[in-house]
């Protein structure tokens, strides 16, 4: 995998732009990646899944409201396996969707 | 909560929408933008933008690689419902999706009603993708040139059936073509640079794996790039490292399904 060592990180929360609108999620095991970002049109989310030896998804999608955001959480069946992870993650989406562009 | 955008209009026609006037002109306008979108964010925003100016619901572009043997990867770009997004990664269709196996083996873009449905996994793909608001869906292969196996298919839905099922399709199949290429491309040249800056690849790594590529022996490739054969071999070994690859050749060749060489 050309991205293995970048996904190895074994951080929970790596990065907060100086605006404060930027946020990456990393669970421990380096499966499971998200990227946070509020923009004017939402809260942009980019989320990094190796399923599997050899296999990874990525998404790419724009949440326009806090609504459409948990319904993808809801959705989500990872966080059963990661519940640390998504907690953040929830919380880091609720704050951003607060901040102030 | 049922997916909608503020630009839905599910009960108009296609050929209404494509016969306006404008039609194309919106749409180049949109896609003109894309190789010069800087991120991911942007894209997103143009791919929404794109879906409403073709006339579609929702659309999502997926780059992924063809070649059952190497490492798979899936890349999603969603301006359509995440939910049924979700739902499709807990099931892991990916090898039964049947618009991807479609995009494998063909270049023409194609209503989703031409598609066959053979197995139950593929009917199961299908009637997810309807319970969430792309009952019609229009798919767009987006084919790779050369040696590189990494696809892309844009697929643009309704939720209204037989949506695309209209002989009026000519400008949206001409349309959505070049979307999907533009889409692809943007993809392939986004994916190398970041492998490139990530792994610190030099100009000389690209002419090393390339000559690999070609099949050239070390002695060969010593002798072209004027180094030595243990150098060669050296570059080699922390090119496999890298790359996390047993070997140069399965290095040359994850450099080619990502657009490297």
């Amino acid at each position: 995998m050309p991205f293995g060592n970048a996904m190895k990180r074994p951080s929970k929360k790596t990065t907060t732009s100086a605006r404060d609108l930027q946020r990456n999620v990393a669970s421990h095991d380096g499966a499971i990646l998200f990227v946070l970002k509020r923009t004017g049109a939402g809260l942009h989310m980019e989320r990094t899944h190796v399923c599997k030896p050899n296999m990874r998804v990525q998404h790419a999608m724009m949440f326009k409201t806090l609504e459409a955001f948990e319904c993808f959480y809801i959705a989500d069946e990872a966080r059963y396996q990661y519940p640390l992870i998504y907690q953040q993650i929830k919380r880091e989406c609720y704050e951003l969707f607060d901040a102030q562009l | 909560m049922s997916y909608s955008t503020p630009n839905s209009e599910p009960c108009r026609r296609l050929q209404d929408v494509v016969g306006e006037q404008g039609y194309a002109a919106g749409v180049i306008d949109v896609i003109q933008k894309i190789s010069r979108a800087p991120d991911r964010e942007m894209i997103v925003e143009l791919l929404h933008d794109a879906a409403h100016a073709l006339g579609a619901e929702q659309a999502l572009f997926v780059s992924f690689i063809r070649d059952e043997d190497s490492s798979e990867s899936f890349r999603f770009i969603l301006a359509c419902n995440p939910v049924w997004c979700m739902a499709y990664q807990n099931q892991g269709w990916y090898a039964n999706d049947p618009w991807l196996l479609y995009a494998s083996a063909h270049s023409e873009p194609t209503s989703a009603t031409e598609i066959p449905l053979r197995t139950k996994a593929q009917r199961d793909a299908a009637a997810l993708a309807a319970q969430h608001g792309m009952s019609a869906a229009y798919v767009v292969p987006a084919p790779s040139s050369g040696g590189l196996s990494r696809l892309g298919v844009l697929i643009l839905a309704s939720s209204v059936p037989g949506y695309f099922d209209t002989p009026a399709t000519g400008p949206l199949k001409l349309m959505a073509r070049t979307l999907s290429m533009e889409l692809h491309e943007w993809w392939v040249r986004h994916i190398r640079t970041e492998i490139i800056a990530k792994n610190r690849i030099t100009p000389q790594d690209l002419e090393l794996l390339a000559c690999e590529r070609r099949g050239m022996s070390t002695k060969a490739i010593a002798e072209v790039l004027q180094l030595t054969a243990g150098s060669v071999d050296n570059r080699f070994q922390r090119l496999n490292g890298k790359f996390q690859t047993p070997n140069r050749r399965a290095s040359a060749r994850l450099a080619a399904e990502y657009g490297l060489i």
